[in-house]
């Protein structure tokens, strides 16, 4: 599908493996932070294949899906556009944090630099979120990624071990339960009182203590 | 639920694979390396901003009535939220061309009745229905 020539680098190209397409493309812009003034470059951007663009678009819907009323459509080209508007924001947040690392002369984003990155670009309703998940991560995703998924944590309610929680339930499943995710309400519902969170006696909590993990 | 007979995962897992977002990053030839922290949060960032259009979108399309959302609604949905508009709006598809031309001469006869310049484009005449 052809598009006209307005997104940045991420356009379509028809499944050819030749970089000769590109002069054939329409007007292309690629953006500032990509930094291609040479041509080389844009020899590289054509044959790299679409799906190494994008995120597939099967995954984007299933998150659309999570967020919609039941029966909602969403047209084709609302679909591809909401997947390039995903890789053109990922491109945007990462060049800002790789920005700040250089500047700070540090070869390797850190989880701190994307965030400020997210910060100043606007998206702060996102830290608060992230911060969370990111405390669960190094909890617990040091050495189980994938295999702790559905294992029971019955012993909990009896022995709290060094967390002081028994029960929280897994941040994007938020989704699910209101179509207002973004709302303030909703976050601050997700986001119980950090002040009253912390490792506490074996109490049973049906809702979220997502700080509970903080150890700040 | 009865206490302590719930199955919760601990680990927060995205619905989207990493590393297809480490590739989308990589494209970027300055972008050096990447720590499985950064990935992880910009994945669930990423996750987040696509539930963010997803909820916008459909407002706007439950404003103007529609059961699918067009890509109309996904435009109108980044304009107003102004961070995302800064980065996303000169990278949607153009709307198509005839409509625009036709809107700003339906526009301008408006905007000669008001008191404002001539060929000022009225909002709404990005929100009238088309075909």
């Amino acid at each position: 599908m052809q598009r006209g020539g307005g997104f940045h680098g991420y356009h379509r190209l028809p499944i050819h493996p030749t970089s000769g397409l590109q002069q054939t493309d329409m007007k292309l812009k690629l953006p500032e932070m990509m930094n291609t003034n040479n041509p080389s470059t844009d020899d590289n951007e054509c044959t790299v294949r679409e799906q190494d663009r994008f995120m597939p678009i099967a995954n984007v819907i299933r998150i659309m899906r999570k967020i919609l009323p039941p029966h909602a459509k969403i047209s084709d080209d609302a679909k591809e556009t909401i997947q390039e508007c995903v890789s053109e924001y990922i491109s945007f947040v990462t060049g800002e944090a790789n920005d700040r690392c250089q500047r700070e002369q540090r070869k390797t984003i850190t989880a701190e630099d994307v965030l400020w990155a997210m910060s100043k670009l606007g998206f702060d309703d996102y830290i608060e979120p992230l911060t969370v998940y990111l405390h669960r991560y190094r909890e617990f995703d040091g050495g189980e990624r994938g295999s702790i998924r559905g294992e029971p944590l019955v012993k909990r309610a009896t022995d709290p071990g060094p967390y002081g929680m028994t029960s929280f339930v897994p941040a994007f499943h938020m989704g699910h339960h209101h179509n207002g995710f973004f709302g303030p309400a909703s976050i601050g519902g997700f986001l119980k009182d950090p002040s009253t969170a912390g490792p506490s006696g074996p109490t049973a909590v049906a809702g979220f203590e997502p700080y509970a993990q903080c150890k700040e | 639920m009865a206490e302590g007979e719930e199955i919760y995962t601990e680990i927060v897992q995205s619905s989207l694979p990493v590393g297809r977002v480490k590739r989308i990053m990589k494209l970027d030839k300055e972008i050096n390396k990447i720590n499985s922290e950064a990935l992880f949060v910009i994945t669930n960032a990423t996750e987040l901003f696509v539930k963010f259009l997803a909820e916008k979108s459909s407002e706007v399309a439950i404003e103007k009535k529609r059961k699918t959302i067009k890509l109309e609604h996904l435009r109108i949905a980044v304009k107003r939220h102004q961070p995302t508009a800064d980065f996303l709006l000169d990278s949607l598809p153009m709307p198509p061309p005839a409509q625009i031309s036709a809107k700003t001469d339906r526009s301008r006869k408006i905007s000669d009745n008001d008191s404002v310049p001539v060929g000022t484009r009225r909002i709404d005449s990005f929100f009238q229905k088309g075909p």
